[in-house]
């Protein structure tokens, strides 16, 4: 610091009295002047159209955050249908049973590794009736929702639909098919 | 004074000289990231369009898509496992192709060529082997048309509407697929159930729906897809035999289980050449569960 004050002392930038009072800070003629002024008009129009990029950037990526959004949501309403029909979750006894899932298939899904396969953040299945009031998942005593797939990820907004939950049952020395109303929810991150 | 207004208008003009070129570069650069988007926008847009078009709960279904300039669409299979189609659209600026960023799709099989165009026609139809494994995507822009077809094959075509392949009916710019002969760009030899699938000489093996990738799709991309399936078939078996214990365990007797072990295994690091041998089992265990659905039980 000491050497470049000394530096500017020795060539015209000196910091006596004699150059403080006139034509200020060692611009000696117009022309230092307007070079500094177009070095200033260029630096300003310069950070302006900065400030313009910035302002034009950060609208941009909203909404591109806002249609990344709505094209996952999209994707996990379409899903849903693509879920149902899903060999690994689907209930087909007879060939024609329609947004029907297996609960064997899903209670076994509940513990396999299938992550890389779900086209959407989060798969639950919840069991609509008997009514409860607390969630407790299958499989335990007296559950009412499965888990088949979590990626883990915080904000996760669900869609639903209903479905019936079907396996098949033999009471009485006689096979049929138990099924009852559940709710399948696909999750999709949310990125707003 | 004079000297110090030319530095000053050199100054400005040089400075001036390279906001101007930052500004036509950024707006260069702001184009090229847009168009990259809109590519991107389009291949995830066509990934949810083919949602619906899985058959589903319906034996086949067939849709049209339609882009507004003419358009590549590049599909890159991997078949680590499950697998993946990587799907990437691309339109022509300047005699190149660009290409937005590439779309994971890992529970779809999508059999495709890379042949551009403006109208691509897509149809789905349900592979079995020998219980539901996933629903097989077909899109191609290019017209075939089908030389004495097999009489399902014909019925399926016709009951779909599928405008890009014609029966017997061909003209010059079809590409010609014979049946049961070898006098076309691409023969196909054998039945509905199960055959091969011949393209300058090389030959796909396929079984059942698998046929129209065979004739429709890259060989690459067929191939690839019948080991992802092939994989997914052994997972599934896995699944049912679980199932069948769960089934057993509640009084439902199934002899399945063993049948489907032994199936798991031979499905393991088979591929498309396997096809036919492995379809001989797949229909013996077919009917062993067509036997057990007829006392109320069965697998699938």
């Amino acid at each position: 610091m000491v050497m470049i004050l000394s530096f500017l002392e020795k060539k015209k930038f000196s910091r006596s009295k004699k150059n403080y009072n006139n034509k200020s800070f060692g611009f000696h003629n117009k022309g230092d002047i307007r070079i500094q002024q177009t070095a200033f008009m260029i630096l300003a129009v310069f950070f302006f159209f900065v400030l313009v990029g910035l302002f034009f950037l950060g609208y941009y990526s909203k909404n591109l955050k806002a249609r990344t959004h709505e094209l996952e949501k999209e994707q996990t309403i379409a899903s849903l249908q693509t879920l149902i029909d899903m060999a690994e979750l689907s209930y087909d006894a007879t060939g024609y049973e329609y947004l029907s899932l297996d609960e064997d298939k899903i209670l076994i899904m509940s513990v396999e590794d299938y992550s890389t396969i779900w086209p959407v953040s989060s798969i639950k299945i919840y069991k609509v009736f008997p009514a409860f009031d607390k969630l407790v998942k299958c499989p335990n005593p007296g559950c009412n929702y499965y888990v088949v797939y979590d990626s883990g990820q915080e904000e996760i907004e669900e869609y639903s639909t209903f479905i019936s939950l079907c396996r098949k049952n033999k009471e009485f020395g006689s096979i049929y098919d138990k099924c009852e109303i559940a709710k399948l929810s696909a999750g999709v991150e949310n990125v707003e | 004074m004079k000297g110090v207004f030319n530095f000053n208008l050199i100054f400005a003009m040089i400075a001036g000289a390279m906001i101007l070129f930052l500004a036509i570069y950024g707006v260069i650069r702001l184009g090229e990231i847009f168009r990259f988007q809109e590519e991107t926008e389009t291949a995830k847009e066509l990934t949810i369009l083919t949602d619906p078009l899985q058959s589903g709960f319906a034996e086949a279904k067939y849709g049209e898509i339609s882009f507004p300039e003419e358009t590549q669409i590049r599909n890159f299979c991997t078949a680590n496992e499950f697998g993946r189609n990587d799907i990437s659209t691309a339109e022509q600026t300047k005699g190149e192709w660009v290409y937005g960023t590439e779309i994971s799709i890992y529970n779809k099989y999508i059999f495709s060529s890379e042949k551009s165009g403006s109208k691509f026609y897509a149809f789905s139809k349900a592979f079995e082997f020998p219980y539901k494994v996933a629903d097989l995507i077909f899109i191609s822009s290019e017209s075939f048309c089908f030389i004495n077809p097999w009489e399902e094959i014909e019925e399926e075509i016709e009951g779909l509407g599928i405008k890009n392949i014609h029966i017997d009916n061909c003209s010059i710019e079809d590409i010609r697929v014979c049946f049961d002969s070898s006098n076309c760009e691409i023969n196909v030899f054998g039945n509905v159930d199960e055959g091969y699938v011949e393209k300058s000489g090389i030959r796909s093996y396929f079984i059942g729906n698998l046929i129209y990738g065979a004739i429709l799709a890259d060989k690459g991309i067929y191939e690839c897809n019948a080991e992802r399936l092939i994989y997914r078939a052994g997972r599934i078996a896995d699944i049912f035999g679980k199932k069948a214990d769960l089934m057993n365990s509640r009084g439902i007797d199934t002899n399945l289980k063993e049948d489907l072990i032994l199936w798991q295994s031979s499905l393991e690091d088979s591929k498309s050449e396997d096809l036919i041998v492995l379809n001989q089992i797949a229909k013996e265990l077919n009917n062993k569960n067509e036997l057990e659905k007829r006392g109320g039980g069965g697998i699938w």
